[in-house]
């Protein structure tokens, strides 16, 4: 009779070690190579490629999702999830899109479900879109706040959607037909959003815009 | 290639630099990386198990594939981004895929030869030398693009 015996032959620092040792210098140097081809090594096991995918993607997808829900901690928990469930998950992950798409796919769909879960927005988010945001009393504003602290304000009061679509278009740069894989609509929505938001943001901003000179940042 | 943008698509510079000033502060992002990575290893990944030379002894294919791509990496400094076993009706390991991404210049035939070496290390190791010769027997490699992600011939 066959006894299976689990043969743990790969000590868990062994991958992280290698890349960095000395007597490996033909090894690869992974910071030079792409998201992609990390996630490609990562897919079949490489601990210290995925490593170096936590190192490049934390920062993005925690300030994304500090833009998304409103507590810090639930934000961080969030993004460890979700790269953990990338870890588990990369056998599947099959370069339909890049690797980090499909990070803060990942990353919004656990959002949806903790809204889902908290009920923090209304279950038709056209409702919400509909609702006029209080104005500002721009006096108070201009006077006490930077523009930081009035950004994420107002990125606040933007409805859920919108507020991704300008994040991921405008700070991390991820092209239309992304955004719309991310979110799940389409490019077409993705556009709309952006306009309405850009315009949004730009009027009620207003009083911050740089006139040659300073803003205050 | 970069999304084209229409005057309708632009937007104010001075309001992205403003939301790249709200990144978190450098000690959560490194205290998060530290606890992702370190969770990350006591992941539990369920898989195939194949026999080796020893009744008693069964390896995770998982375990042969993770060697393979560290061992490549560290030895021939090439990506291993791609990594199948063959086995037969008895379930018993007779061969391995590896596909790796190459670098210009690479000389692909010696390369490969270098890969075939580590690979059949790894599989004697894990396998046993008996199970490992008819495994190293059939040791294919494929290279990639390093951009296009192509697959070369």
């Amino acid at each position: 009779m066959r006894t299976a015996i689990w043969c743990v032959a790969v000590d868990p620092e062994f991958a992280r070690a290698n890349h960095c040792d000395a007597d490996h210098s033909n090894a690869a140097d992974l910071a030079t190579l792409s998201d992609d081809e990390l996630a490609g090594a990562a897919a079949i096991g490489d601990r210290a490629a995925f490593d170096e995918l936590v190192v490049r993607m934390t920062p993005p997808l925690l300030r994304y999702l500090r833009r998304m829900v409103a507590d810090a901690h639930v934000a961080e928990d969030i993004a460890q999830e979700a790269l953990l469930d990338a870890w588990k998950g990369l056998d599947n992950f099959a370069f339909r899109s890049t690797f980090r798409t499909w990070m803060f796919s990942i990353a919004h769909r656990k959002c949806i479900d903790y809204y889902r879960r908290h009920r923090e927005f209304p279950a038709d988010e056209d409702e919400l879109a509909a609702l006029t945001a209080p104005a500002p009393d721009t006096e108070r504003l201009v006077e006490h706040a930077s523009l930081r602290e009035a950004l994420m304000h107002e990125l606040e009061l933007l409805p859920p959607t919108s507020r991704a679509c300008w994040w991921l278009r405008e700070v991390e740069g991820l092209p239309h037909a992304d955004i719309a894989g991310v979110l799940r609509i389409t490019p077409t929505s993705v556009r709309g959003h952006l306009q309405r938001s850009r315009h949004r943001l730009a009027d009620r901003l207003a009083p911050w815009r740089p006139t040659g000179g300073e803003t205050n940042a | 290639m970069p999304e084209q943008t229409t005057a309708d698509d632009t937007a104010d510079s001075w309001l992205i630099d403003a939301a790249r000033q709200l990144d978190p502060p450098d000690s959560e992002i490194e205290r998060l990386i530290s606890s992702i990575t370190a969770k990350a290893g006591r992941i539990f990944t369920p898989a195939r198990t194949v026999p080796t030379d020893s009744n008693r002894i069964a390896m995770s294919e998982r375990v042969i594939k993770r060697l393979v791509a560290t061992r490549t990496r560290s030895a021939i400094g090439r990506l291993v981004v791609f990594a199948q076993l063959a086995v037969d009706d008895d379930g018993a390991v007779d061969g391995i895929r590896v596909g790796l991404v190459a670098r210009y210049r690479d000389d692909l035939v010696v390369l490969s030869d270098e890969v075939r070496a580590v690979v059949a290390d790894v599989l004697s190791e894990c396998l046993g030398p008996q199970t490992a010769a008819r495994a190293g027997a059939n040791i294919g490699v494929r290279w990639q693009d390093v951009y296009s992600r192509d697959w070369l011939n």
